[in-house]
């Protein structure tokens, strides 16, 4: 062996070369798995090591962090106290092209469609004759190739949306030392719809394909969001292409499961019935799937002041994220008449509510609490800050108070201490079987924590400035945490996609003209919001649907899951309308221009790729 | 350049470039409109740096009571009519000739700047806009192609299959026929009723199918009877409801009871022993709606048995709200002669009449209490 | 006792010699010339009388009675054509045409010295030292010119006694690499500066080249025995300052915290961390030498602790030297060999920042004896507690070993073979025991299993052919050769942090191999010329690009030996100038144009892809493909350099200027890949250019050099620039990429690249002030005017490098007694103190996530409430001089041995105007700095 060869060397521990790699015929699945894996994890090594991105901290390089914070940090419904580099200046509405958390995204969604891309080139049929890929395998790579091209699909609608015109590549460029060309936003429009429309076929059937992995279903809520945006994307509206392609995926067995809507978002929803809602999620898992972007974030950040991360299932909160005022009133009650709507959900019982926090204090007759099922009583009531019990037919004889022996602190007992209540309204229930009681919000979406918390955002950097936003939690049903004993991760399963958002889409699109029924939207929304509810309370009538409400209901039901920016920028709310608090770095907010509803192209590729311009306005 | 030290000092005065009007007149139907664009010259700090601007407010001019409503890194802040309306209800005043309250007031405006987060501090002068509220002369009058609709039947509280004393859904607006009724769910094994438009005329009425063959959208609690006679029926729960007959755009809507004219309280409330639907709980107190300018009206049962007495509130479940028969009689009011003091250490009212339905009328402004 | 008189007079025109020493051997009698060359001296029947004087040769007489001893002394051509390497060869300081210094055993440093960098800090223009802090074992970076990269190192390549030491270090596991060789043990250090010097290195000089020579013994030399001990205390010189118990108690409660959460205590933790370390350096040492043999064996034991609890590093070596001679000297066999055995105790440094940054009104240990802790799980833990409960250690074993075969033709004298083959073999062994967060009862400790082995293996040869041919008048020295040298770097790990479990095993394999000459023509003892060229193939790169040609060529001119010189002022004078090409492949990586595929590291991160028949999650590796750069090649670093040696007073001053520029292209930068482009977002590429000029003047001095007083001095100065000229492939002057990571938020940088500036130029807003001169809070230059203050307000504005640099030693001999010290200091250089940014505020106190912290003192002049992470306040001027060394020494001249004892203190003081911790901090950021230590050194030297 001359010198000279040994200067050809290759790589002797795990990593691998090409060839070497697809040697392996599990190689390919585990490639998919990496394109998945773009989105849920930050690199190779969980939860930090071996990033994918190096150009800004690991975990602030995640897919869905990043993109959740595009999507919501801008917007009304959330703010950030952190002093991370440019972030806070997302929800300020003052982001120029050197924003890092603009441009990691931009980086991220360009480095997932250099994967996908990778993917289509590692496995075009000469590639799979060369290394004699077997039949079976071949066909099953079909597949995985479809899920790739949906992952691109994904990403560049993302692209698109954010940036507008974003560089465009797929499998037919080079890996290397080239400059990509800038697509147009109406083109890469075409280039989605086409993709995703061409892979319908050889994307698996609706809910057959293993869970994690997209199928046909999520391929068509992708088109149904495009069309849905049209207008804003190419200037000509397609709702009409909305109802077709939601009633593809509606008519699929898809339904929204009458548990409680906090469900949706715990440790277990990928097992405890909001599964059968969920059109593509992000799987992730406390022990096996680590990342201090994604779930880990959506947790812990959202989680301070005095909320108690035990119930969380973590173990503490990293006092970032709250919302505003403006979403807080999403929820406004002022139309809500309490007795009305107890006397709405069941026949008025005997069981009452009494005490210092009810309206007639200790002395008044009892708020009357309507039967619900047999020994359960449900009302509505406005506490003021307090005390109450529940008591039988105006009468001590039998009244429950609280049951200090219990662990659980909502169990009750016989003349048992008086229960602290705080001042709003709520509904409240009685379990007479179990003796345990629950106070919850009217509508159950309504997952804030308010104590110890300022409504109003005076400084954008505490924690106690604005409501906490209590959604996501690593609990399961039963209150127990998920499976990192450590408290650090969390085995929620983010619900990109869902069957509320695909009724509330459907509903717009026929507002929108797109045809439909305004019936059936109705009867979308009702089924909705009796989850919600927890009854048909909160139902709404024709003349209710209207496009204010549309936008309204989506933050009420998908706050906090990746979609408000997109929302308000079809009802032309983000920037030149519309004014929440610190919009615009201002306390009260005020408007910002309108090209801000597109981001900057980031200096850096400005700077490298002399094929891009810059998006107007910056 | 590199060892400059930036010092930064308030140059000039903080002063609106804007003119301002005479009178800002405030309607609230012009609510929506911009009532004033405050714009002002960048302030003078010696460095260019960051300025924020505050457009405070105060009613008492010396800012003690400063407010601020709005704040910008630009050079203007609007403000609409609708904002005046609330700085002038703030104020006391109100658009109504027959109160004493003032219909017209001033409001002091200053800017504040300051740089980085709060620091150097600087005052415009303050100016003051004089508010004009614009009194009330008359409802729009409201056109519409009947007078009213009157309902009948059984859903129908104080009027049942009877004409005696139909309900009428009166012509409030461009064909527009509102009114609040009481209605019922299945009372009396039965809860239809049906629209008229004649009175006594049992021909001139109109099914559910007949306004759903029009095209209209009906509120989902009324469906079609099924009776034999196609009648709406009541599904929703019983209780008073603001009906809403839009024959302009087709529907025919449920709401929350609204008032009907300009009343100090949306409605009062009367609950106790004497009154057959109430007694003394408040689970299902009787409600006089605001009917009218100044006054609280609506069907009553009143039982003339036991104590029958009871009470008027203002604040429904609140036992201290309560309005007792002294408290009219100090006010000044005639008070119907089937009432009297109770004499029951509360001094409630006591209904002494005839138990039946009565159509009560508390008149705030004549200051009567009658019974009809 | 009789008395002796003479004249010492110059053997070449009879002229009498001023200054010449006189001594009695072996004594410490002895006197001086006067002007006119004569002395008198007292002395005994059969006593020697020495006579040397500077650039001569020393005569020694036997007095046997002698009235009068007159002495002529002979030019010492040895000593004025001192020997220096040059790589592959020699010189003599003479005939050097490149900017080579050299720093000997005399004007080392002194003290308990562990990293041999710290030898000469101070002693060579253009060579900056910054040490790392003051932890057990700690290097420094070494500087030559500035560095020459951004991305790929900027270290230089040092040579020990011919073998190349890997760039990365050498080994794993080490604060510092180079502590594998004893500073007791170091002959001499040659700094290659310039191209034309370095250029027979090629691809791993454009930092300049640093050659060691260990000491062997010599020939013909008495068996000898030498025991040195150096007992040293070591502590810290300065605390950053932070809010003592009172004056947080009324910051805190005046902003709302509830004072029931103070505690009663006023501790400064910072006390409570540092220490007094307390250090031995054991020397032992024989010699002997025969007439065709010689040895030197050497132990080494060192042992140095703290200032920080629990910091310890430890070292065991082995050092030796053989050299064998056959064949009538025409065969030298040379062996060095050395075994070292390193052992860190490594001190957790996070207990630094929770010092700072812990509640100063809580006391170590709470009212139950357990450590004070405060129960928020993001919240510093208790600063002992960590320092007791982490265990980190290290221990690596490494033999440096080179074998010399240098042989000389019998049919051709002047023709000489030499072969070197070395290895560098390191092995490491490291456990760390991290103890789970107090603050959150589920949390998980930590342990971690590290080893490793690094292996250099190289094997050089050359021809070289030396003649004096004098038809010509002219000298010839032509070398050729070929080298050959591997790398390879196992490390292995296994850690366990509850269900978390990493183990994982990287190689790193490279290589290069070398073909290189050099021939250098000395014309008529004035003209010098030399040329030199190197081919490097690094394993680094394709086949495409993966060899490099480096050319040097330098010129230079013995003035002084022309006529006209014959009566100058000068008494040396000679032009230099020179002219190289140098490159860089130490880029970090090792496979860096090939696409390569890397699965999942460990078990959590992984994806699931559907449930099992029971319902269970199944997880699915992950496989990534990577970024690569195909048309991956060399940095070239073209460096122009000339230069004036001169000498006056019969040299008894002499000096040197250097200047040079410098530019490197294909600069390998790690910069933004187009997005879309490649399969990351940052690659290491050939895309930039930098510049760099400076101008170097050292001068030495013999001020005084009488028989029992004797005084000389160095001083040199270094001013240098260094400027980015092309950063991105676009060539746009705006592309500038933001690095100099902080602590205070995270992803946030404070310096910056880009074309125009030096690359440690921070980036900045410029700060508002008020009339009374205080920063008003969030204010700052709109610099594009729109009101609002975002990234594009940023400015470029000062640098962390230093301007010019200097060092100044003196040396002073009063008869037995002498006194040394040294002065380095640096001027231009800011210091960005992200301490004070990070926590001179409000919110370090009361913005806490559920607990409070202490807050540096610098919020009683800001008030700030928050960070102010970017406002140039905190970028400070950090000019220094330090009085780096002082060492009193004195020796006891015994019969049969020799004992010189010494006392030196290291940084004894600072003078600057920097207000942070220490204003020599090396990336110019300071932030949690591990503080120098002020040292107190006892030694003793026994020579048997
Ligand atoms: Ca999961
Ligand atoms: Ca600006």
């Amino acid at each position: 062996q001359s010198c000279e060869d040994r200067l050809d060397l290759q790589p002797e521990d795990e990593r691998l070369t090409a060839d070497s790699a697809f040697e392996d015929p599990a190689a390919y699945e585990q490639f998919l798995a990496k394109i998945y894996a773009g989105i849920s994890l930050s690199g190779q090594q969980g939860p930090a090591g071996a990033p994918d991105l190096a150009g800004l901290d690991e975990g602030f390089s995640n897919y869905l962090r990043l993109y959740w914070k595009m999507q919501e940090l801008t917007t009304d419904e959330a703010i950030i106290g952190w002093n991370d580099g440019t972030i806070q200046d997302l929800h300020g509405q003052v982001w120029t092209s050197g924003n890092e958390f603009i441009r990691t995204m931009y980086t991220r969604l360009m480095y997932q469609v250099t994967l996908c891309n990778e993917f289509l080139r590692q496995t075009t049929d000469d590639k799979l004759d060369s290394r004699g890929v077997e039949a079976s395998l071949r066909t099953e790579i079909q597949t995985y190739r479809a899920e790739a091209r949906f992952m691109r699909a994904l990403t560049y609608w993302h692209a698109m949306d954010l940036f507008a015109n974003p560089p465009f590549v797929t499998e037919d460029d080079p890996t290397g030392a080239f400059l990509p060309e800038q697509i147009q936003r109406a083109d890469l429009f075409d280039f989605i719809e086409t993709e995703l429309l061409d892979i319908l076929d050889d994307m698996v059937a609706p809910r057959q394909n293993e869970y994690g992995r997209a199928d046909r279903a999520a391929a068509q809520m992708v088109l149904a969001k495009i069309y849905l945006n049209a207008e804003v994307y190419t200037g000509a509206s397609r709702y009409a292409d909305v109802i077709t392609q939601v009633n593809n995926i509606i008519g699929e067995g898809y339904t929204i499961p009458q548990i409680p809507y906090y469900h949706s978002f715990l440790a277990d929803n990928d097992s405890n019935g909001a599964q059968d809602e969920v059109i593509f999620t992000i799987p992730f898992d406390g022990l096996r799937t680590q990342a201090f972007g994604g779930m880990t974030f959506l947790v812990h950040a959202p989680v301070g002041g005095t909320m108690d991360p035990a119930d969380f299932g973590i173990n503490g909160g990293w006092f970032g994220v709250r919302t505003t005022p403006t979403f807080v009133d999403q929820f406004s009650l002022d139309d809500f008449d309490p007795a009305v709507a107890t006397s709405a959900i069941g026949p008025l019982s005997d069981w009452g509510l009494i005490g210092s926090g009810t309206p007639n204090g200790w002395d008044g007759p009892d708020i009357p609490m309507a039967e619900i099922d047999t020994n359960v009583y449900q009302g509505y009531i406005t506490f003021i800050d307090g005390e109450m019990k529940f008591r039988f037919n105006n009468d001590w004889s039998l009244n429950y108070g609280l049951d200090p022996s219990s662990t659980n602190p909502n169990a009750l007992s016989q003349d048992g201490p008086n229960i602290p209540v705080m001042a709003g309204t709520y509904k409240v229930t009685l379990d007479v079987n179990t003796l345990i009681y629950s106070i919850d919000s009217v509508d159950g979406r309504e997952l804030l924590y308010t104590d110890g918390q300022n409504k109003d955002i005076e400084e954008v950097g505490p924690f106690n400035q604005g409501y906490a936003v209590a959604k996501y939690r690593n609990v399961d049903v039963d209150g127990n945490p998920g499976s990192d004993a450590s408290g650090d991760h969390t085995d929620i399963d983010f619900p990109m996609f869902r069957l509320a958002d695909a009724y509330l889409m459907y509903a717009e699109a026929v507002l929108r003209g797109g045809g439909g029924s305004t019936s059936t939207a109705v009867d979308y929304i009702n089924e909705i919001r009796q989850r919600a509810y927890g009854n048909a309370g909160g139902n709404i009538s024709e003349s209710d649907l209207t496009l204010d409400f549309i936008i309204d209901e989506r933050s009420r039901e998908l706050f906090f899951e990746a979609h408000r920016r997109t929302d308000l920028i079809r009802f032309g709310e983000f920037s030149d309308q519309g004014i929440w608090q610190w919009k615009g770095n201002v306390p009260q907010g005020t408007t910002t221009d309108s090209f801000r509803d597109l981001m900057p192209i980031p200096a850096t590729d400005l700077g490298i790729n002399t094929n891009l311009t810059q998006n107007p306005g910056y | 350049e590199d060892d400059v030290v930036f010092t930064t000092d308030n140059n000039g005065d903080l002063s609106f470039t804007n003119n301002f009007s005479a009178e800002y007149l405030l309607t609230p139907q012009t609510a929506a409109n911009l009532a004033e664009r405050f714009t002002w010259d960048n302030a003078d700090v010696d460095v260019p740096t960051n300025i924020t601007y505050q457009l405070q407010k105060s009613n008492s001019g010396d800012f003690t009571d400063s407010e601020t409503i709005g704040a910008t890194t630009g050079n203007e802040i609007s403000i609409t009519i609708g904002d005046m309306l609330s700085y002038a209800a703030q104020l006391g005043l109100d658009s109504d000739p027959n109160t004493p309250a003032p219909s017209t007031g001033e409001v002091h405006f200053r800017l504040r700047s300051f740089v980085g987060d709060g620091g150097l501090e600087n005052f415009g002068a303050s100016q003051v806009l004089n508010l004009v509220m614009l009194e009330v002369t008359g409802e729009e009058q409201a056109v519409c192609d009947l007078d009213q609709y009157f309902m009948v039947g059984a859903a129908v509280k104080f009027t049942g299959w009877d004409w005696a004393t139909p309900q009428k859904a009166v012509c409030t607006g461009t064909n527009i026929y509102t009114v609040n009724v009481d209605l019922r769910n299945n009372v009396d094994g039965d809860g239809n009723f049906r629209f008229f438009t004649t009175e006594t005329d049992w021909g001139s009425g109109i099914n559910y199918p007949g306004f759903i063959d029009q095209g209209y959208t009906i509120d989902p609690m009324f469906e079609d009877a099924m009776d034999g006679d196609n009648n709406f029926l009541f599904t929703g729960p019983s209780g008073k409801y603001f009906l809403t007959v839009d024959a302009l755009n087709k529907t025919i809507t449920l709401d929350d009871p609204t008032p009907q004219g300009n009343c100090d309280l949306d409605q009062m409330w009367a609950v106790g022993a004497g009154l057959t639907d109430a007694g003394w709980s408040w689970d299902t107190p009787v409600q006089l709606m605001c009917e009218g300018d100044g006054i609280y009206s609506g069907w009553v049962n009143y039982l003339a048995e036991g104590d029958a007495n009871f009470r008027f509130f203002t604040t429904a479940t609140d036992w201290g709200s309560g309005l007792n028969y002294p408290h009219f009689e100090g006010e000044g009011y005639t008070i119907d002669v089937n009432f009297e003091n109770a004499q029951d250490g509360d001094s409630n009212f006591r209904f002494i009449g005839t138990t039946g339905q009565y159509y009560t009328t508390i008149d705030t402004l004549n200051k009567t209490i009658t019974l009809e | 006792q009789s008395t002796v008189s003479g004249t010492v007079t110059d053997e070449a025109n009879a002229m009498p010699l001023p200054g010449v020493n006189v001594i009695i051997k072996g004594t410490s009698r002895g006197t001086s010339t006067d002007f006119d060359g004569n002395y008198t001296l007292e002395i005994n029947q059969g006593e020697t009388i020495v006579v040397s004087y500077l650039g001569y040769t020393t005569q020694e007489i036997v007095y046997n009675g002698q009235s009068r001893v007159d002495v002529a002394l002979v030019e010492d051509a040895a000593q004025l054509d001192e020997v220096v390497l040059i790589g592959y060869g020699s010189t003599t300081k003479q005939d050097a045409t490149g900017a080579v210094e050299k720093v000997g055993d005399e004007e080392f440093n002194r003290g308990a010295i562990v990293a041999p960098q710290q030898l000469i800090a101070g002693k060579a223009a253009g060579v900056r030292i910054t040490s790392g802090g003051g932890a057990a074992g700690e290097g420094g970076e070494i500087r030559i010119r500035g560095g020459a990269s951004l991305s790929a190192t900027n270290n230089p390549l040092i040579v020990i006694d011919g073998l190349p030491i890997d760039q990365r270090g050498g080994s794993q596991g080490s604060r510092n690499a180079l502590n594998a060789i004893n500073p007791a043990d170091i002959e001499d250090f040659i700094v290659l500066k310039d191209a034309s010097a370095t250029a027979i290195y090629g691809s791993r000089a454009s930092n300049g080249v640093i050659l060691i020579t260990t000491k062997k013994g010599t020939t013909n030399q008495p068996l000898q025995f030498e025991y040195s001990l150096q007992a040293s205390t070591r502590r810290i010189t300065n605390k950053v300052d932070v809010l003592n118990a009172s004056q947080y108690k009324q910051l805190a409660e005046d902003n709302g915290v509830d004072p029931a959460t103070f505690g009663n205590s006023d501790t400064d933790w910072q006390d409570k961390i540092y220490t007094t370390g307390i250090g031995a350096i054991h020397n032992i040492t024989a010699s002997k030498g025969y007439e065709n043999f010689n040895f030197r064996v050497n132990f080494n034991h060192v042992s140095q602790e703290g200032p920080l609890l629990g910091d310890l590093y430890e070292r065991n070596g082995f050092n030796t030297s053989f050299v064998h001679r056959f064949l009538d000297n025409d065969l030298k066999l040379t062996l060095v060999a050395k075994g070292i055995q390193d052992e860190y105790n490594y001190a957790d440094g996070g207990a630094i920042g929770q010092a700072v940054a812990f509640d100063p009104t809580q006391s170590v240990f709470d009212e139950n004896g357990d450590y004070t802790q405060l129960g928020a799980p993001l919240a510093p833990a208790n600063p002992i507690f960590t320092l007791e409960n982490t265990n980190d250690r290290q221990t690596i074993k490494r033999v440096i070993s080179n074998f010399n075969v240098d042989y000389r033709f019998w049919f051709l004298k002047d023709l000489k073979f030499n072969l070197n083959a070395g290895i560098d073999y390191a092995e490491n062994d490291g456990y760390r025991f991290g103890p789970a967060n107090p603050n959150n009862p589920d949390a998980f400790a930590f342990r971690g299993f590290s080893d490793g082995l690094n292996r250099n293996t190289a094997l050089d040869f050359f021809f070289n052919y030396k003649k004096n041919v004098e038809s010509i008048n002219t000298t010839l020295d032509i070398t050729a050769g070929h080298a050959f040298q591997e790398f390879y770097i196992q490390s292995n790990i296994d850690n366990t942090s509850g269900p978390n479990i990493t183990i994982d095993t990287d190689i790193n394999r490279n290589a290069l191999e070398s073909y290189f000459a050099r021939a250098s023509f000395d014309i008529a003892d004035k003209y010098l010329i030399s040329a030199s060229f190197r081919r490097d193939g690094s394993s680094r790169f394709s086949d495409d690009n993966r060899w490099g040609s480096f050319p040097g060529v330098s010129l230079g001119w013995k003035v002084m030996n022309e006529d006209f010189m014959q009566d100058s002022f000068f008494s040396n004078l000679k032009v230099r100038a020179g002219w190289g090409v140098t490159g860089q492949q130490e880029i970090g990586q090792n496979y860096g144009y090939l696409g390569l595929y890397t699965p999942s590291r460990n078990n959590s991160a992984f994806i699931q892809f559907g449930t099992d028949v029971n319902g269970e999650p199944i997880f699915i590796q992950t496989l990534r493909p990577e970024g690569f750069d195909e048309n991956l090649k060399w940095e070239e670093t073209t460096q122009y350099n000339v230069a004036l040696d001169f000498g006056l007073f019969n040299n008894r001053l002499t000096g040197t200027v250097d200047a040079y520029y410098r530019e490197t292209e294909d600069l390998l930068a790690t910069v933004p890949v187009p997005a879309g482009s490649n399969l990351t977002d940052l690659i290491t590429t050939n895309v930039g250019a930098i510049t760099s000029k400076g101008i170097e003047f050292s001068l030495n001095g013999i001020i005084a050099q009488k028989d029992d007083f004797g005084w000389d001095t160095n001083f040199n100065v270094t001013f240098q620039e260094q400027e980015i000229t092309k950063l991105s492939l676009s060539d746009d002057p705006n592309f500038f990429i933001q690095t100099g990571g902080i602590s205070g938020g995270v992803g946030n940088n404070i310096q910056i690249w880009k074309p125009g500036y030096d690359p440690s130029t921070f980036f900045v807003f410029r700060q508002v002030y008020d009339n009374d001169g205080n920063p008003i809070e969030g204010a700052y230059v709109d610099v594009n005017g729109d009101n609002q203050i975002t990234e594009a307000d940023r400015q470029a504005y000062k640098k962390a490098t230093p301007d010019a640099f200097i060092g100044f030693t003196n040396n002073f001999r009063y008869k037995s007694l002498d006194l040394n010290f040294t002065f380095r200091g640096s001027f231009g250089n800011y210091v960005y103190n992200n301490v004070a940014s990070d926590r001179g505020n409000l919110n370090a106190i009361v913005g806490q996530p559920g607990y409070n912290a202490n807050a540096h003192n610098s919020v009683l002049d800001t008030n700030f409430t928050g960070q102010n992470l970017f406002s140039d306040a905190y970028i400070q001027r950090a000019d220094f001089v330090r009085l780096d060394n002082i060492s009193l020494g004195y020796t006891l001249p015994f019969e049969k041995v020799k004992l010189r004892a010494s006392l030196t203190a290291t940084n004894l003081f600072v003078i600057t105007e920097y207000d942070g911790l220490d204003p020599e901090i090396g990336n110019g950021i300071e932030n949690n700095f591990y503080p120098r230590t002020r040292d107190v050194v006892l030694g003793l030297n026994f020579t048997f």
